[in-house]
């Protein structure tokens, strides 16, 4: 994971699998970049996935 | 003749020991009307309070201002706390206020409406200011009452939707005096010293209007204002609005419909995150048979016939072109012999032959040279006459030279 893709939150993460999915759609797309945003996309997928899977919630309270 | 005359400044410095010794006026509070309100350039607040008999003068110095919970107004009725004490310069006593209370329903509304009108005027509650809420926070901070139901139901409903995001429970008085003071600290504290927060959730459960008052105070409203982290403001019931409801970034109607708004369901995530993996897949399928399909019906004859096509379409173009061209050239170069002709005329009329048959000649010396002024001819000197049809060798027998 590069240093770019790391900063991204939750939410830009999804609108980028999002985004792959409908470039992936377009009849005009080359078999080359088809490929490519199909990784992108797996990438993402995971990234997103990752976070869900952590899943260790943390419940404290503050005291002064 | 009552005891020995004294000073005006003493006689004031003698009333002014008693009403300060006086343990009753040291620590009193007064019921009565503002009048004559006005805040002072230099912060401190100067009315009257009045009532049906009688009235005294306030002060409010501008260092209390701050922990004043209500805006103030002509004809509200309050109650100030603080002490007695007199002017020496002026000759007067007055009320040195501390601290306010309001307590009647009506009087409420008007310190409501007045802060409300004031912050909206100064732009706290603008839309451009608000701030959207991120989609999946990590963190959500809870500034409420530790021992209250809201921050009960917030937890329940937050981790029953997201087993992912944190919880930081910031406790702090949601009621009374010094409440406003701790929300407000906390608000700031959470955005220095937990900077990873992506969502603040600030308020209580349902109670009176004055239970409610520490979200309306100014202080409150400010730190939402300040605040860098997005605030939803979860006061009361739906049908309670306060001053930090309309400049939080989102007004939740109830505790519980701010954690819901704050925490995205996972579980929804989790099927949307799948389905969109599944179109991901489904479509480099497709892609790829499309792909396959379009090589597979390609006929190499239709193939052929197109390139010929295009062939023909393309040798057509360039004769066109060469053809237009050609009209092109063809004019340019006809404009051109015409600048030739023009040229050639000219360089016939500078001719020396053609000007010699208009009646001119030229005077050459011994070597052939022009001579083009008397001052280089001499008496007796031998020059060449040259004309059009021929030359006449001569003899200068005279020079005059023209007057300058």
């Amino acid at each position: 994971m590069s240093a770019a893709t790391k900063k991204m939150t939750f939410e830009e993460t999804m609108k980028k699998l999002e985004e792959t999915a409908e470039t992936l759609q377009k009849d005009d797309i080359t078999l080359e970049e088809a490929l490519k945003n199909y990784e992108k996309g797996i990438e993402y997928y995971k990234q997103c996935d990752e976070i869900l899977k952590k899943a260790k919630q943390k419940i404290e309270t503050y005291s002064k | 003749m009552a005891a020995k005359p004294i000073k005006v400044s003493q006689l004031t410095n003698y009333i002014k020991r008693i009403l300060q010794t006086d343990p009753l006026l040291g620590n009193i509070s007064v019921i009565g009307e503002i009048s004559n309100l006005k805040h002072h350039d230099s912060g401190h607040i100067y009315f009257t309070l009045k009532d049906e008999k009688s009235r005294i003068n306030c002060f409010l110095p501008r260092e209390r201002v701050p922990g004043i919970r209500y805006e103030l107004d002509e004809g509200m009725e309050i109650t100030a706390a603080g002490h007695v004490s007199v002017y020496e310069k002026g000759g007067y006593y007055s009320l040195m206020v501390s601290d306010i209370q309001v307590e009647g329903q009506g009087d409420l509304a008007i310190a409501f409406d007045k802060l409300k009108q004031k912050l909206e005027k100064e732009g706290l509650f603008a839309a451009s200011h608000k701030k959207p809420l991120p989609y999946f926070p990590l963190k959500i901070a809870l500034v409420t009452s530790q021992t209250g139901a809201a921050v009960a139901d917030m937890v329940k409903i937050i981790t029953k939707r997201n087993n992912v995001t944190d919880i930081l429970i910031y406790p702090v008085l949601v009621q009374g005096p010094g409440a406003a003071a701790e929300i407000s600290s906390a608000i700031y504290d959470i955005n220095t010293d937990f900077p990873e927060t992506d969502i603040i959730i600030t308020g209580r459960g349902g109670g009176s209007a004055e239970e409610l008052w520490a979200f309306n105070e100014e202080i409150v409203a400010r730190s939402i204002y300040a605040s860098r982290i997005p605030v939803i403001s979860a006061v009361g019931h739906e049908t309670d609005f306060t001053i930090a409801d309309f400049t939080a970034d989102a007004r939740g109607e109830t505790p519980t419909a701010a954690a819901i708004m704050a925490a995205p369901d996972t579980s929804e995530i989790r099927e949307t995150l799948d389905y969109l993996m599944e179109t991901l897949k489904e479509s480099l399928m497709e892609s790829l048979k499309y792909k396959e399909e379009r090589l597979k019906t390609l006929d190499l004859q239709v193939f052929r016939r197109s390139i010929n096509e295009r062939a023909e379409f393309f040798k057509y173009r360039a004769d066109s072109l060469i053809r237009s061209n050609s009209r092109a050239f063809s004019s340019m170069i006809g404009m051109m012999e015409e600048r030739k002709e023009n040229f050639m005329r000219m360089l016939e009329d500078l001719n020396p032959k053609n000007i010699m048959r208009k009646g001119y000649s030229v005077i050459t010396d011994e070597n052939g040279s022009i001579i083009n002024s008397t001052g280089n001819l001499a008496k007796d000197q031998q020059v060449t006459l040259i004309m059009a049809d021929g030359e006449a060798d001569s003899l200068i027998s005279e020079v005059r030279r023209n007057k300058k």
